[in-house]
């Protein structure tokens, strides 16, 4: 048989094309992205406390809302005179170990101040909002074939940056859940007469594609020994977890973390969600390092914006731009990157970014997925 | 005279109007194409039902420019009055008696677009939608030289800013790029400028809620607009654009891509349209005659090859099949917000992007639950449908009725209406219009 002949028959094998091409590799060369959305507009000031040469602006403008010299012991000290959030100390030990790094003022040039409106941006990757379609389906970055998976949406029900007509995802709460929902799509095959309908008939085949890998996978699946936080954020690192062990291979999988719109009374709020997220990575960690795949995930938190440098006076914050967020991982390369957002030079009250949030994206396509870079004028940061 | 068949006025209906009810598709059968057009597009006066009950905005626009816990109550009363706002569209969706207008009221929202949550003001997208609805089957000159100076448009693109030595080009781009000439036409940089300049001091008065001129933010310097000279106002601007041939024809391929393809339009084609629409002065009603007598619209090649929006597969299938429903609008607002087709609240200034983007796993698998979940039946509604459903129809009417191209999968053997609708409606090629 020669080439030609084995295309022709090989396309006409029904299940040929069903195998997400990323289950042919090998889980020790597995890239995964795990997507941590900090929903509400994180407030990057108390998450990454400026206890440098930027001390006292920090606290001239946070009089109520500062973390305080006290409490920011030597076993929450970073670098460049930077501490970590007292509630975040679960993440000490990972940059201890070197697999933990800061990004600062990521942001992107006049920011929106809407939440809708900001997500979308970072979700699109497009300021200008012209385009409607996820950056993670970007042309040359995942794959395009028609069956392909390449992500799980945990826990919400937007597909937010696999958003558009070639998403290649799904969203689910959680893996039983959603298969009920696909109970009642037709899981015949059939021939489509026009464009329209062969469309329909490849998202169709992604999602069986799914509810197969997701049978195969966690049919009879050991349940691991690793405890995750109670709450839904834990639960559904938890989930991500479990499919990964059991070598649910996909190249992305998201999950969000609510509650960031800290408007008043932030202090209490704002800990607790440190303490979630700090608690439920930490685990994560536990349960990829069991596993042996540590070195193959790579974490990564976003949120549509920061917030105002000032408090308010309901001892809350407003929507602000730039924001600091951090990666975790086996291969990541320890440090803060980015020049530090002066506090004093304000654009209307807020920071003015110093990283660009594509270059978040350009360094995963790059540094980590070995793609090219589809940002241009975008430059990846080696903190991978 | 060639008469129409069922199949054919299916076509036509679902393609105009909000769904496919029997008693219309049924009351055009065996009239010739052009009666059948002529009694779509000449419906009753299309109703604008009364507001909502809303937060009194003037109030909640002073407390939102404050800072910390009344800000935050002012955006959630805003979000609150946004919900209600969509609530009362989709129950208008649903309970209209004039469908066809309503459907081309839809398809000028989605060409002048403003949202929701961007204008941030609903009465103001009430008023916009009500203007949009009364001149949907009327003239587009007459909508143009309207929609400069509506409220929620400049609102939406920043003419509040646009002022005398700042110019903001945000509305002149989008009156050139997405209302009149399209991309990549007619157009240079310079035009934008200077239709930015020509609009200055267009803004609004947000107390009232009001169109609004000052003319000491207007920038009365003359410019040269597509090489027209002297031109000192916006209104100059509009009568420029209503002279460029470009505009009706790119009116036209947007009227090809709502109502007969996806695909690229056949330009010969749209050239025509474009043809008849300049020479009735832009009368919506002359341009929608033509389209949906050509030969186009009717070719077996088009038919059943757009996918239904979340409005024609929701709003559609509820008006059209008799199921008794007692509507919940807030989980039915959830329901087209999970879908992608959020009611007066376009993703982007380009609108609904339609056709194969409304398709993804997680939209199909909410299409999927949503048709299965309406036509689930039990024995008591059972005796209410057969009733209601088409008496003295042979099957193939019912499938004639429901479905754009023949269904993929096998139809059930054993005999029953009921049975037969859930099938033809649970059948992929239902998302199909």
């Amino acid at each position: 048989m020669n080439r030609r002949d084995f295309i022709k028959y090989a396309s006409m094998t029904p299940l040929a094309g069903m195998i997400p091409s990323i289950l042919a590799q090998n889980p020790s060369n597995a890239k995964i992205l795990v997507l941590v959305e900090l929903k509400g507009g994180n407030d990057g000031l108390n998450t990454l406390i400026p206890h440098g040469k930027q001390a006292q602006a920090y606290h001239d403008a946070r009089s109520k809302l500062k973390i305080t010299s006290q409490q920011l012991n030597r076993h929450l000290k970073l670098d460049q005179g930077f501490y970590l959030n007292p509630y975040l100390k679960e993440l000490k030990y990972l940059w201890d170990k070197g697999d933990m790094a800061w990004i600062q003022g990521v942001g992107y040039p006049d920011a929106d101040r809407s939440h809708f409106y900001s997500i979308d941006v970072w979700n699109t990757a497009d300021p200008t909002l012209r385009n409607i379609n996820g950056w993670l389906t970007t042309k040359g970055l995942l794959s395009n074939k028609p069956n392909a998976l390449n992500g799980i949406v945990i826990g919400d029900d937007n597909m937010g940056p696999f958003a558009g007509k070639d998403g290649h995802a799904v969203a689910m709460q959680n893996p039983r859940t959603f298969r009920r929902q696909t109970q009642y799509l037709n899981r015949k095959r059939y021939r489509a007469a026009n464009d329209s309908l062969k469309h329909l008939l490849s998202t169709q085949n992604q999602i069986h594609a799914a509810v197969d890998l997701l049978d195969k996978k966690l049919h009879n699946s050991s349940r691991q020994a690793v405890n995750f936080p109670s709450g839904d954020f834990g639960r559904d690192l938890q989930q991500v977890s479990n499919l990964i062990v059991n070598g649910v291979h996909l190249p992305v999988f998201k999950v969000t973390l609510a509650g960031f719109d800290t408007h008043a009374g932030q202090n209490n709020t704002h800990n607790n969600l440190m303490y979630e997220l700090g608690g439920g990575l930490r685990a994560f960690y536990n349960s990829m390092q069991k596993a042996g795949l540590w070195d193959n995930v790579l974490v990564m938190t976003y949120s549509e914006f920061g917030r105002r440098v000032a408090e308010n006076t309901s001892q809350g914050t407003d929507h602000g731009s730039a924001s600091a967020h951090f990666v975790l991982g086996g291969k990541v390369n320890k440090g803060i990157y980015g020049k530090e957002p002066s506090l004093i030079d304000l654009d209307d009250g807020d920071l003015r970014p110093t990283v660009d949030f594509r270059q978040m994206y350009a360094t995963i396509a790059q540094r980590w997925w070995r793609r090219p870079n589809p940002w241009h004028g975008h430059r990846p940061l080696p903190f991978v | 005279m060639h008469k129409l068949n069922l199949s054919d006025t299916r076509h036509l209906v679902s393609r105009t109007s909000l769904g496919q009810e029997w008693t219309d598709i049924k009351a055009l059968e065996g009239k010739s194409r052009a009666e059948a057009v002529s009694i779509l597009l000449h419906p009753k006066k299309a109703h604008t039902p009364r507001l909502p009950s809303l937060a009194q905005w003037s109030k909640l626009d002073h407390l939102r420019s404050k800072n910390g816990t009344s800000k935050h109550n002012a955006l959630m009363r805003m979000n609150a009055d946004n919900q209600r706002m969509k609530e009362w569209m989709l129950k208008h969706l649903l309970t209209t008696k004039t469908p066809v207008n309503e459907h081309m009221t839809l398809f000028w929202h989605n060409h002048f677009t403003s949202s929701l949550k961007t204008v941030g003001h609903p009465r103001l997208i009430y008023k916009q939608n009500k203007f949009l609805r009364d001149n949907a089957m009327g003239n587009f000159a007459t909508m143009l030289r309207g929609i400069i100076k509506d409220p929620a448009m400049l609102v939406y693109l920043d003419s509040n800013e646009n002022v005398k030595g700042k110019a903001n080009e945000n509305f002149a781009r989008e009156l050139l790029e997405l209302f009149t000439l399209g991309k990549g036409h007619v157009y240079k940089e310079k035009d934008i400028r200077a239709a930015a300049i020509a609009f200055t001091g267009l803004g609004v008065d947000l107390q009232r809620g009001t169109f609004k001129f000052d003319a000491s933010k207007h920038d009365n310097t003359p410019v040269t607009f597509l090489g027209t000279p002297n031109i000192t106002n916006g209104n100059q601007i509009i009568e420029v654009l209503l002279k460029q041939p470009r505009t009706a024809i790119y009116i036209a391929e947007k009227v090809w891509h709502e109502f007969v393809s996806d695909s690229y339009p056949d330009p010969r084609v749209t050239q025509r349209w474009a043809k008849v629409f300049r020479n009735s002065n832009y009368s919506i009603k002359a341009l929608m005659t033509e389209v949906l007598n050509s030969d186009a619209f009717w070719d077996k090649r088009y038919r059943g090859n757009m996918i239904k929006s979340p409005v024609d597969l929701i709003i559609g299938t509820l008006r059209s099949l008799p199921f008794p429903q007692k509507q919940n609008y807030t989980k039915l607002a959830n329901t087209f917000r999970l879908l992608g087709q959020e009611p007066l609240d376009p993703p982007t200034v380009k609108g609904w992007a339609g056709g194969k983007n409304w398709i993804d796993t997680q939209t199909l698998l909410i299409r999927t639950s949503f048709l299965n979940q309406i036509t689930g039946y039990n024995k008591s509604t059972q005796t209410y449908l057969e009733r209601k459903l088409p008496a003295k129809t042979k099957g193939m009417d019912i499938v004639n009725w429901l479905s754009p191209i023949t269904p993929v999968l096998p139809l059930p053997r054993t005999a029953g209406k009921l049975r037969l609708v859930r099938a033809l409606v649970l059948d992929p090629t239902y998302q199909l219009k």
